[in-house]
């Protein structure tokens, strides 16, 4: 039977076949030896020639010359590739390799001959036909594997080892240097639009950070997870400060709301536990509840439904009697009238009055603002989610806790031991769920101490002008230069920590210091009188106390009063129209300006006060109006009245 | 009969010819395997062969045997300085006729015969050597107005002596060409030497016996004209020939420096004619890149002249050819 090459024998077809095909494999092995060949001749110059990008890449990361580098060579690497790959290994020299790893016998090549002139439909000579007979008979072994060897040569390993080097140095980043001037700070920077960034955010975070960690319960951890978010969204665009305000005051009206239910929570479990008192089996239990121990009170419950349901101890017929008698008690509603039942009462009052004027204005000028309206609608969501809240969630808890108490109580009249002990089980674990929802005072006190700092943070902020103001004015009310800086202001006049005595008596120049912003010791001092220091004049972190001897006024308009005469003021001819400001005489005084200081301090402050309670002005200035006096307040009245013993 | 009968007859007669004579000369001329197949090899190509080796190496013994199990004629020419051509090819003597009439008579020369020694070839003047060319080359002479055809088959085996190099000529390069192998006769091992002693120091030398007849000869020398070389193995000539040109593109580093003429075609020739015949005498039909390269030495150390340099720095062409079968490839 002929073959389609119209060979007869079986043996020579399938000698022609076989050869055929491992010439083709050694074709294939070879096209892969041919690329890597290539890519050793060509990858080391390329690289050689990259090497620069790359440094520049590595000096200078904002060049890229790296990945410039890395790119170029990836693209010469897959033209040497495509290349290699497209020049066909022909298979008579696929034959020649595969012949020449063999015995030398050229078996190979003699029958890819035969093949082709086969395929040509040219005769065999009759001498090849005999060989390609014997060929046929003969056992054949085609190393394929030695003719073409994947095996890496050590130039490819060369080539390879350099390729990669390339590419780790381009990817290679030396840490860079801290310039002490010129460093960014190590903090996010603030996202466009966001409310915060920088340091602050990072403030806002750890603060929320370590709240969840201080939070035990899960109504802590739940405000706690509310605060995070408000963090984070704090640093992202979108979230303007109106908005933030309302959410904190959101997270305040929950932490009040979470206040009552623990109150309500914490009245019902005392009143159940002075009904357990009465009864031997649940005194222990009572005691706890009494005390505000939900889960030491869990756990007497749960030893008890175990001594029903075992009957070790066994319970006496008075104690079961007690036992019943006491859980099947009706429980009536919970008199209220803790703090924070009133703080709830408040937000309560608040969210009313405000729903009220809104609809008020709503009837008298016959439609709302936009903005009105979301007020509106945020004050009625406010109402209902406080109502919601102290409505079920507290009584709730305590009436299936009384729902398990009863049903106790009606299992054991039926003598269902092994129930009754389930039923108080079950309450038991829900003393245990109503405990998790109380707030502990310190946890509330952790909440608000938070969400008065991210208000603050918030107001900041907000007016960073006013804050960079604010910050150079403290500097100069502790006694520093604000030119200066922190450092500048080493020695000043007079002992640090010396609470201030009487000045001696300075001569100088009658002088008026006119004082938008009064300040004890820098400016005074500066100004001529007081003790000689040891140090040169200047600023300090304290108030003086003396006058400097060398800084004397004019004799003939100074005021040699004595200690009564130190403090004048004196009015400014401000014109006919009212003025914000007072001079004060006394540089060529003895002594200092604080007992008038103080007087004038007192006097602001108790107006502010009075302002600050009397009209309707958001929390956020009445804390920057706070923080302004505390800035300005009088250090020695602040170290006797509060007995401080460090100026912060 | 079919083609590849008589192919598969002929190779069979071949195989049984030639088997016939290696045996028959063994029994004569101890070891030297490779010479006798080198010998017959030329023999079968029909061409010449060049023997270089020391005096007493059985080279004389060798063609004296060869014509002996050929059943051929046999003449030996020791070549001298003064040995003029006319002794070799002959000359035209007068002859006294029966008659009493006198007349110019062609008397042959030793080179008539059909296998021909000619012994220290090298210590003839160049005239003389010259004087084979046409008998090698044409297997004729012609004298004067006439040629005289040598018959067939024709063989020539010349001797040289490298140790002697005074008061010899040097082989011309057309008169080397001609010859298909240039074989060196090695010295015989220990073995060998006692064999050779063994029989040639008794009285009764054993002489070799015609097993194989003039037609026989020109039979196989036909066969080996019929059985066809793969192509793959005529490029691989091809380029191997090629590469012991300094001019040309695939010269190897040492023929660009040390060669001054390559091989010429009929180099390439006696490496396919010899590459056939080695692999007829190893069973198999088609010669083989490997039948190649086991007889390039033979075929192209006397082609291939080397040029001051080489001779200078003392580089032979065995050295040139090493290189080519080393650096040289097949074509694809």
């Amino acid at each position: 039977m002929k073959s389609e090459l119209g060979i007869d024998g079986t043996a020579e077809n399938a000698f022609l076949t076989e050869a055929t095909v491992a010439a083709s494999r050694v074709a294939r092995r070879l096209g892969i030896r041919r690329v890597a060949r290539a890519l050793a001749a060509v990858v080391p110059p390329a690289v050689l020639a990259l090497v620069p990008l790359t440094v520049a890449g590595l000096l200078w990361p904002v060049s890229r010359g790296g990945f410039v580098a890395v790119g170029v060579f990836g693209v010469v690497v897959a033209f040497v590739t495509i290349r290699a790959f497209r020049t066909r290994e022909d298979l008579v020299a696929a034959g020649n390799a595969l012949d020449h790893a063999g015995d030398g016998a050229d078996r190979v090549q003699f029958a890819l001959e035969c093949r082709a002139r086969l395929a040509r439909g040219e005769t065999l000579d009759p001498y090849f036909s005999l060989e390609l007979a014997r060929l046929g008979r003969e056992p054949r072994i085609f190393a394929v594997e030695r003719a073409a060897p994947l095996a890496p040569t050590p130039e490819v390993l060369r080539a390879g080892g350099l390729a990669l080097c390339l590419v780790l140095l381009a990817f290679l980043r030396f840490p860079e240097p801290e310039d002490p001037v010129r460093a960014p700070r190590r903090v996010a920077p603030r996202e466009a639009g966001a409310l915060l960034g920088g340091s602050e955010l990072e403030l806002a975070n750890a603060g929320a950070a370590e709240l969840g960690t201080r939070m035990r319960s899960e109504a802590g951890r739940e405000l706690a997870a509310d605060f995070g978010a408000l963090a984070r969204d704090l640093g992202q665009p979108g979230l303007d400060a109106a908005e933030a305000f309302r959410r904190i005051a959101e997270l305040e009206a929950e932490l009040e709301a979470r206040s009552l239910e623990g109150a309500i929570l914490e009245a019902g479990w005392a009143a159940r536990g002075a009904d357990f008192e009465k009864a031997r089996a649940l005194r222990d239990a009572g005691r706890h509840l009494s005390g505000h121990r939900p889960e030491d009170a869990a756990g007497a419950l749960d030893r008890l439904a175990e001594r029903l349901e075992s009957g070790a101890p066994e319970l006496t017929k008075a104690e079961l009697d007690e036992l019943r008698e006491e859980l099947a008690r009706e429980r009536g509603p919970i008199p209220l009238q803790t703090e924070a039942e009133r703080a709830a009462a408040s937000a309560r009052s608040r969210a009313e009055r405000e729903r009220s004027r809104l609809l008020q204005k709503k009837q008298e000028e016959g439609a709302l603002g936009a903005e009105d309206a979301a007020d509106l609608a945020r004050a009625e969501r406010e109402l209902e989610r406080l109502d919601r809240r102290t409505r079920k969630s507290a009584s709730a808890a305590l009436s299936e806790i009384d729902r398990r108490l009863l049903e106790a109580a009606r299992e054991l009249r039926e003598e269902q031991k092994k129930a009754a002990g389930d039923s108080i089980e079950e309450a038991a674990r829900e003393f245990r769920e109503s405990a998790e929802r109380v707030l502990s005072d310190r946890e509330k006190e952790e909440m608000i101490e938070r969400l008065r700092q991210m208000k603050e943070l918030l107001r900041r902020q907000r007016e960073s002008g006013a804050t960079e103001a604010e910050r150079a004015f403290e500097k100069r009310a502790r006694g520093l230069s604000p030119e200066a800086g922190e450092g500048a202001g080493e020695a000043g006049e007079g002992e640090p920590g010396d609470e201030g005595g009487e000045g001696e008596e300075g001569e100088g120049t009658p002088e008026t210091l006119t004082m938008p912003v009064p300040v004890p010791g820098s400016s005074r001092a500066r100004a001529g009188s007081g003790e000689e220091g040891e140090a040169a004049p200047g600023s300090g972190p304290e108030p003086g106390r003396a006058h400097d001897p060398h800084v004397r006024g004019d004799e003939a308009t100074r005021l040699d009063r004595g200690p009564a005469a130190s403090e004048a003021a004196v009015a400014q001819d401000t014109g006919d129209g009212a003025t914000a400001s007072e001079t004060i005489r006394t540089a060529a005084e003895s002594g200092f300006v604080r007992p008038s200081y103080q007087k004038l301090f007192h006097e602001y402050r108790s107006v502010a006060e009075e302002v600050l309670s009397s009209e309707k002005i958001p929390p956020g200035h009445k804390s920057h109006v706070e923080r302004y006096f505390q800035l300005i307040r009088p250090r020695t009245s602040v170290r006797k009245s509060e007995g401080e013993t460090k100026t912060p | 009969m079919s083609a590849e009968a008589t192919a598969a007859r002929n190779l069979e007669t071949f195989s049984a010819t030639t088997a016939k004579l290696k045996d028959e000369i063994e029994r004569v001329i101890v070891g030297q395997k490779s010479i006798v197949e080198g010998v017959l090899t030329c023999l079968l190509a029909r061409s010449h062969v060049l023997l270089e080796g020391v005096p007493g190496l059985g080279k004389t013994l060798l063609v004296r045997t060869l014509a002996e199990v050929l059943g051929l004629g046999f003449s030996r020419i020791q070549f001298t300085p003064d040995l003029m051509p006319a002794d070799i090819l002959g000359t035209t003597v007068v002859l006294d006729r029966e008659d009493g009439k006198k007349s110019f008579v062609f008397e042959k020369g030793p080179i008539f015969a059909p296998i021909v020694l000619a012994d220290e070839i090298n210590r003839a003047t160049p005239k003389t050597q010259s004087a084979l060319l046409e008998a090698m080359q044409e297997h004729r002479v012609t004298l004067g107005n006439v040629t005289h055809e040598l018959g067939e088959p024709y063989f020539v085996l010349a001797t040289q002596n490298p140790l002697e190099m005074e008061g010899t000529y040097p082989l011309p390069e057309a008169q080397l060409d001609r010859f298909f192998f240039k074989l060196r006769v090695p010295f015989p091992s220990e073995d060998e030497l006692l064999a050779i002693l063994d029989r040639t120091t008794f009285s009764a030398s054993e002489r070799a016996r015609a097993v194989v007849g003039r037609e026989e000869v020109l039979e196989l020398q036909r066969i080996v004209r019929e059985i066809p070389v793969p192509a793959h193995v005529k490029r691989y000539v091809v380029a191997l020939l090629r590469a012991t040109h300094p001019e040309l593109p695939g010269a190897t580093p040492a023929v660009k420096r040390f060669v001054a003429t390559g091989a010429s075609p009929r180099g390439a020739q006696a490496l396919i004619l010899a590459a056939k015949i080695r692999a007829l005498f190893g069973g198999r039909i088609v010669a083989t890149e490997a039948d190649v390269k086991d007889v390039a030495h033979a075929a192209l150390r006397h082609r291939v002249l080397l040029n001051f340099e080489g001779e200078a720095e003392g580089t032979t062409t065995d050295v040139i050819v090493s290189e080519l079968l080393e650096r040289v490839g097949t074509p694809a």
